[in-house]
């Protein structure tokens, strides 16, 4: 696999997975009721500034 | 020379360990901020199983650095995000999975192809289409996440964050000055791309798959452009 190649593996293979999943219609979603999300969405303990400065990538 | 370069080598692959392990606290909170807020099953189920593969990753970098009889560094506890404090949860959680997944899995990606082109080790070979089979799915998460998430607000706030997403993903050095040893050719035998190799193959992942990816979402990228021009005028500067 090519650098060129991974627009179509990695962004048009995501895209291609939630159509293949029929995820893109309410059926599959957790949220069908369309019940209003929380006020927070992810866990506490990860506000910024963090003090991290290392990188997140290999 | 010799002893630097094999102190640079442990050194990456100690930095992956701990990225590995701060990427599995992120994508188990991930998954369970998507499932808060709606998201389809199989977005929440990647990210769990994410959570899982790093772990997995961890330990195969924690086996190469007691194979090289380097010290295992303590893993990383802390869960990291990197957003402002001043978004909603949505755009918070989006923040978050576009960095993690949409840049740095994707970027990762790359570094993954082009040691996978150069290592000949069998062992270290098997471990590098282990990972990248993984973070195939990894970055997938983030590309087909803003497929689902177009639809239901506006992505534009992205735009502007872009730059600092990128920015963080990388950390501080990759666009220093590196140690003499950080240029040898013959690093990629031990799974480490050379630092002037990297920078050019991280500008360019973002110019031919990144800035792309996001403007199939009609993202603006004009930001993250004029970042990527300025990364590239600086490294002409630096590597002439």
């Amino acid at each position: 696999m090519k650098l060129k190649r991974l627009f179509q593996v990695l962004v048009l293979g995501g895209t291609s997975l939630l159509a293949a999943s029929a995820c893109g219609s309410d059926s599959s979603s957790n949220n069908s009721n369309n019940v209003p999300p929380p006020h927070s969405l992810l866990p506490d303990g990860g506000t910024p500034p963090t003090g991290y400065t290392g990188p997140t990538i290999w | 020379m010799v002893e630097a370069t094999q102190a640079l080598i442990a050194q990456v692959w100690a930095t992956r360990h701990g990225v590995e392990t701060g990427a599995s606290l992120r994508f188990a909170a991930l998954s369970q901020g998507l499932r808060a807020a709606g998201a389809p099953d199989v977005l929440v189920d990647l990210a769990a199983r994410a959570a899982a593969d790093e772990i997995r990753h961890a330990a195969h970098c924690a086996d190469i650095l007691r194979a090289r009889q380097v010290e295992v560094p303590p893993p990383e506890t802390r869960l990291l995000f990197f957003g402002p404090r001043d978004l909603t949860p949505e755009q918070k959680l989006t923040y978050e999975v576009v960095a993690q997944s949409c840049i740095s899995e994707t970027e990762s990606m790359a570094t993954l192809v082009t040691l996978l082109d150069a290592v000949v080790d069998p062992h270290l070979r098997a471990v590098l289409q282990e990972l990248a089979r993984d973070e195939v799915q990894h970055a997938r998460l983030g590309w087909a996440y803003l497929g689902w998430a177009r639809h239901r607000f506006d992505l534009a706030f992205l735009s502007g964050h872009l730059p600092a997403m990128a920015s963080a993903s990388t950390g501080p050095e990759m666009f220093s000055s590196g140690p003499p040893a950080a240029d040898e050719e013959w690093l990629l035998r031990s799974g480490v791309v050379p630092l002037r190799e990297r920078r050019r193959i991280y500008l360019e992942t973002l110019r031919s798959v990144v800035i792309p990816g996001f403007e199939e979402f009609a993202i603006d990228t004009g930001p993250l452009r004029h970042w990527t021009e300025q990364r590239e005028a600086e490294l002409t500067a630096l590597e002439h």
